[in-house]
């Protein structure tokens, strides 16, 4: 054993001189670079000296970035799985951050949008837009952002080059009307088209094409094609965008071009990618200069509208004006009563009640200057109670012309001027006829004798036995009539077409009626029996003497005659002067009380007991004696 | 599911379009015949264990023995990357099954070999049939059918869309 230990010894001594005979100084830096890898520590320190820029390499190339992905992804998902909790309390504080952040941008483009909508709302592009949007059933937000935008790639296919068949598509519009499959290969067989009808190779692919304010770029890749259609003016650096993305694309994903399934149009990190090829910018100056637009076109649709209102409403005010003034008119034209008003079909119907004797409703508007047109009319026909349609009224129905003037004081007629034919009488038969009228005063107007006569016969109502004469322009009236009718007419001033009625003869002949009255009823004698009890003749006559004196003593006061009633008692002449004293003052008592219980006045009843003569026994001396006076009033 | 470019190919009026008409709800106008040479539909075949998207390009009628090689220079171009054929041919008319045989026989050596199918078209006219299955290779899956009653047209894609699906 120790034989052979030392064998190995010497041979690793030959060895080492052999190395250091061959290599010289490079045999101890050997050395040193085997002590270096082998010892952890110092290992460490040259990986961790060369990571940083092995990360940055990394950063920078596509393909290896790539590759590092599927280990870190799979050492993430695994750690995540193992440890979920943990991952999440890491995440807690950036994920808040995180979610405002995307919220606010999605409601920053959505503001962006309704806002660029809003401008462009009222302008002619706005409504050309619109119709636009009805057409092809795009939001009309979504066709003003097309609109407004410098460009916006709307739709990417991501194409198979050998088989035309879609790997993966991103698109704005929800709304696709074709398979994306039939559209890709319809590209590519453009694509074939054009390079086979004009001769060139599969190495000069078709770049773009323009079709109305959409162009189509084609990025051409070696394995697959981008089929960008891109709205509004594309920047050429877009296309380097593009490119750059096409190439990453192909970086990360070309060896999966192949596998033609959905797994890889899902994958996640190649639709990032197809939506970051999505980019989009707004043109600025046109939004603004829109803006500007959109305004004035606001404020001149907006003052056309206030005009329009304004118009209108004037229009309004002035109908309004109108049939108010019309209605008013009505309203307050004697013998037109409004009983309502509205407005149909434009048309303004009044209904309500016109006197005949009024004037017609278009005159009555036409005097005021107003025009009957869009005014209907429905008046019935009533009379009048307004006194000076009343005037009007009988005016045209008594014939009276100018010179006849009519007025009414109260209830009465006050007429005046000149009468002719049986004038005066129909008017003065309306007293009491008619609703408004209760006398006719005619002393304002002028008839003749006869006229006069005829009208104060009526208007008085005299009896056939009261004569009336037209006697030097007066009515003499005489003959015989009751007090009473003498009183009633002659207690105020009549005149009838100017002739004053006369009532003194009439009055004279009544006194002397009176007169006569009295004179036969002075000294009647009532008799009676023992001491005062009426003898039978004179109970029953002196009630009916009682009542004619007193008849006689309500038409004497009023003509102006005082009548005196004087009672004398007279006795038999039988008895003590006291006894017949007694018996005459009970005897007059008797006669004084039946005449006043029939309505004689007392004051004018006197008594007087002359004296009596003792022995003298007369039985027809038991009497009272009447005697009546009358005496003119000064 | 997968997706595969089918490409239909024949000589002039064997029936392509009628039977492209009669199997898929078209998506571009037939218009694209005249001006591009091919015209593009897709239906996805379902009714396999798994279901398949076919990108249908029906191409212009040509012929590889003609003169004017410019139409089989465009149907080429237009074939390239196909994952299925199929041929038409009018079974009354014997020349059509030359022509589709030898536009099979073309894009084979042009390109790679892929699933094929022929439809021997207007099996209804059987007074004038004249088809002989016997000329048909190995190769190709042979299908009677009729445009004007779809005769075996369903089944014709399914099995094409169903050989596609198990690549």
């Amino acid at each position: 054993m120790t034989t052979e230990k030392q064998t190995e010894e010497q041979r690793k001594d030959d060895l080492e001189r052999l190395q250091r005979l061959l290599l010289g100084d490079d045999h101890s830096r050997l050395n040193l670079l085997d002590k270096r890898v082998s010892d952890f520590e110092s290992r460490s320190n040259d990986v961790a000296e060369v990571l940083p820029d092995a990360f940055e390499r990394i950063a920078n190339d596509p393909v290896l970035e790539a590759e590092l992905e599927k280990p870190m992804m799979r050492t993430i998902r695994a750690s995540i799985k193992r440890d979920a909790p943990a991952f999440a309390e890491y995440l807690f504080p950036v994920m808040g951050p995180a979610i405002r952040r995307a919220v606010a941008d999605a409601l920053k483009s959505l503001v962006q949008r309704i806002n660029v909508a809003m401008e462009n709302s009222f302008t002619i592009k706005g409504l050309r837009w619109r119709l636009e949007a009805a057409r092809t059933g795009v939001p009309f937000a979504q066709i003003v952002l097309r609109h407004t935008m410098r460009f916006a790639v709307q739709e990417v296919f991501l194409i198979a080059r050998d088989t035309g068949l879609v790997l993966a598509h991103a698109h704005r519009d929800e709304n696709l009307v074709l398979d994306e499959d039939a559209v890709a290969a319809m590209l590519t067989a453009i694509q074939s088209f054009i390079q086979d009808s004009l001769g060139m190779s599969s190495d000069d692919p078709l770049r773009s094409a323009e079709l109305g304010n959409r162009t189509l770029w084609v990025i051409n890749g070696p394995e697959a094609i981008l089929a960008c259609v891109i709205s509004g003016s594309p920047p050429r650096a877009l296309r380097d965008e593009l490119m750059a993305l096409l190439e990453s694309i192909h970086a990360r994903y070309g060896e999966r071009f192949t596998e033609n399934n959905d797994t890889f149009a899902k994958d996640i990190g190649l639709r990032v990618l197809m939506q970051q090829s999505l980019r989009e910018e707004l043109d600025d100056q046109q939004a603004v200069s829109k803006r500007g637009k959109a305004y004035i076109y606001w404020a001149i649709a907006i003052s056309l509208l206030i005009a329009l209102v304004a118009w209108k409403s004037w229009q309004e005010y002035q109908q309004r004006e109108f049939e108010s003034r019309v209605v008013e008119l009505f309203k307050s034209q004697p013998g037109y009563v409004v009983s309502s008003s509205r407005r149909q079909n434009g048309i303004l119907l009044i209904d309500g009640l016109r006197d005949p004797g009024t004037a017609t409703p278009v005159s009555l508007l036409n005097d005021q200057g107003l025009t009957d047109q869009g005014l209907q009319f429905r008046f019935k026909p009533f009379l009048s109670l307004e006194p000076g349609l009343t005037l009007k009224n009988l005016r045209t129905s008594m014939g009276l012309t100018d010179s006849t003037g009519l007025a009414l004081n109260g209830g009465t007629l006050l007429v005046d001027g000149a009468l002719s034919g049986n004038q005066a009488e129909r008017l003065t038969r309306l007293a009491g006829v008619h609703p408004l009228i209760n006398a006719v005063d005619l002393s304002g107007t002028s008839l003749s004798g006869e006229e006069a006569l005829q009208l104060a016969r009526i208007q008085l109502g005299a009896p056939d036995s009261v004569e009336m004469t037209p006697v030097d322009g007066r009515i003499a009236v005489s003959g015989k009539s009751s007090v009473s009718w003498y009183l009633e007419k002659s207690g105020t001033p009549q005149v009838f077409g100017g002739w004053k009625v006369d009532f003194g003869p009439l009055l004279g002949e009544l006194k002397n009626a009176v007169r006569t009255s009295v004179g036969q009823l002075d000294g009647t004698e009532v008799f009676f029996m023992q001491r005062d009890r009426l003898s039978p003749e004179s109970t029953l006559t002196l009630d009916a003497f009682a009542q004619q004196l007193s008849g006689l003593q309500n038409a004497s006061t009023p003509l102006g005659i005082d009548l005196t009633i004087t009672l004398v008692g007279h006795v038999d002449g039988i008895g003590t002067a006291q006894q017949n004293e007694q018996t005459s003052r009970k005897r007059v008592k008797v006669v004084r009380d039946s005449l006043i219980s029939a309505g004689v006045d007392p004051q004018h009843i006197q008594s007087e007991h002359p004296a009596w003569s003792s022995g003298n026994e007369n039985l027809s001396q038991r009497r009272v004696t009447v005697r009546v006076t009358g005496k003119d009033r000064s | 599911m997968r997706t595969a470019k089918v490409c239909m190919v024949g000589a002039f009026g064997v029936g392509k379009t009628s039977l492209v008409r009669r199997y898929i709800h078209q998506q571009f106008d037939e218009s694209y015949h005249t001006t591009l040479g091919v015209k593009i539909d897709t239906r996805v075949v379902d009714n396999i264990e798994k279901p398949i998207k076919l990108v249908l390009w029906d191409m212009e009628g040509a012929d590889p023995f003609e003169k004017d090689k410019r139409p089989l220079a465009r149907i080429r171009s237009y074939m390239k990357g196909a994952h299925g054929l199929i041929l038409v041919a009018d079974g009354t008319r014997p020349a059509t099954v030359k022509t589709a045989l030898g536009l099979y026989h073309d894009f084979c050596r042009e390109f790679q070999y892929v699933p094929a199918i022929m439809l021997a078209n207007k099996a209804d006219l059987t007074a004038e049939w004249r088809f002989d299955d016997s000329v048909m290779p190995d190769a190709l899956t042979l299908y009677h059918t009729s445009a004007l009653n779809g005769q075996n047209i369903d089944a014709a894609f399914t099995a094409l869309g169903k050989a596609l699906s198990e690549l």
